[in-house]
């Protein structure tokens, strides 16, 4: 996935995808992040895998 | 005569001696509306030999689209879903027991359902995920976590003690619910994806082959052609509330007291009684017949219309109020006639 420049950590790609204050769980390359580690740096060749909890049935 | 379930008995997974083992099975479904009737037609097909069905609610338009166990006829019936679904399962499997609950379900309706097999979730907010949470780790049922909006699934298999729970998962209940069904929409095909994952790791369980589980956190959105799979198990806590060292089930041992609830984006509110009353519909009825407009009721349920609002009872005392997301208004309109 493309994204902008500006995102350049974990948080920043939660805004970018809309999912800022939302309950989430992140792996980066293989590593599930602990909320504390969105600071993380996002390289372009990170492998990132997010999955958001979502009510409706 | 061909056996209805020979199709399955081939599958070398279930086979003659898993087709038994389905068979004697009791499986709980938690909400009858588009995943709670997908899941309940799969597993009734299938030939499970008991099948509880929870929901608080009656079928509506706005259902048909997704919720495929009903029919025009139900919603101009005013039929409560757990009825409907009842009724048209035992058309499609009469060998298996079928039992319909229209209720809110809160911690004193689940101890009746202490020696299930299974849960399925198909409720539609986290606040009741939370209760089954702690109810089926308490009593060591397995369960299924499933939930859609739009075009996003997820789903999680949750095994009691050895899994993460949702509570490990999520820590604590999004304060909005995040986005729901009635504020962006969904399409049918995300349900039924939805239930094939709920439904396939059914079969393992109700076969006991927990060894083929799938382990981990799974999500997708099919209109972007996309899938998430997270290996979870690293966020299992022994600090949990539910399923750690020290538990104290937060969400099961909450008092019960008179609950009003915002049912979100639907522009109803729901008011529930302490302790379920069960109602006399036809005294009801006659009561009320001279002060309000379009009266009508069937064994379940009694519905009518004040003003801009459309009011519906519940013969165990819930009122739904619709037309409104005040909660001090409909209130107001709930102690008028119900008070």
């Amino acid at each position: 996935m493309e994204v902008p420049d500006h995102v350049k950590t974990i948080e920043s790609l939660l805004i970018h995808l809309g999912l800022q204050g939302k309950i989430v769980v992140v792996e980066q390359n293989g590593v599930i992040l602990k909320k504390e580690d969105y600071s993380a740096v996002v390289k372009s060749t990170d492998s990132i895998e997010i999955v958001t909890f979502v009510g409706g049935g | 005569m061909t056996n209805r379930y020979s199709r399955q008995e081939l599958f070398s997974f279930i086979g003659q001696v898993g087709q038994k083992k389905i068979r004697q099975k009791h499986v709980l479904i938690v909400g009858a509306g588009a995943l709670g009737s997908s899941n309940a037609e799969i597993l009734v097909r299938a030939g499970i030999g008991k099948l509880s069905i929870v929901d608080r609610d009656y079928v509506d338009w706005s259902n048909l689209q997704r919720q495929q166990l009903y029919s025009e006829e139900d919603v101009f019936q005013h039929l409560p879903k757990a009825v409907a679904a009842k009724q048209r399962l035992e058309k499609i499997n009469r060998d298996v027991l079928i039992e319909a609950f229209v209720q809110d379900i809160s911690s004193s309706e689940l101890l009746a359902f202490q020696d299930v097999d299974l849960i399925i979730d198909a409720t539609d907010n986290f606040e009741t995920r939370f209760l089954l949470n702690d109810f089926a780790v308490k009593y060591e049922i397995p369960w299924i976590y499933g939930a859609c909006v739009g075009s996003y699934g997820i789903t999680y298999t949750i095994l009691p003690h050895e899994t993460p729970c949702l509570h490990c998962l999520m820590e604590i209940i999004p304060l909005f619910g995040g986005t729901t069904c009635d504020t962006v929409g969904i399409i049918a095909p995300t349900v039924t994806q939805v239930v094939s994952h709920q439904m396939v790791e059914a079969l393992k369980i109700l076969v006991e082959d927990c060894e083929a589980l799938r382990k981990e956190l799974l999500a997708f959105d099919l209109w972007k052609n996309e899938q998430t799979k997270i290996n979870v198990k690293g966020l299992k806590k022994s600090t949990c509330l539910t399923c750690g060292l020290n538990p104290t089930y937060p969400y099961l041992t909450k008092e019960s007291i008179t609950k009003v609830a915002v049912l979100c984006g639907r522009n109803t509110v729901q008011i529930r009684p302490a302790k379920p009353k069960l109602v006399n519909i036809i005294e009801f009825e006659k009561n009320l017949a001279p002060h309000v407009q379009h009266l009508k009721s069937n064994p379940y349920l009694i519905h009518f219309q004040v003003n801009q609002n459309q009011i519906i009872l519940f013969r165990d005392g819930r009122v739904l109020i619709h037309g409104t997301n005040d909660i001090v208004e409909a209130k107001k309109i709930y102690y008028q006639y119900f008070g």
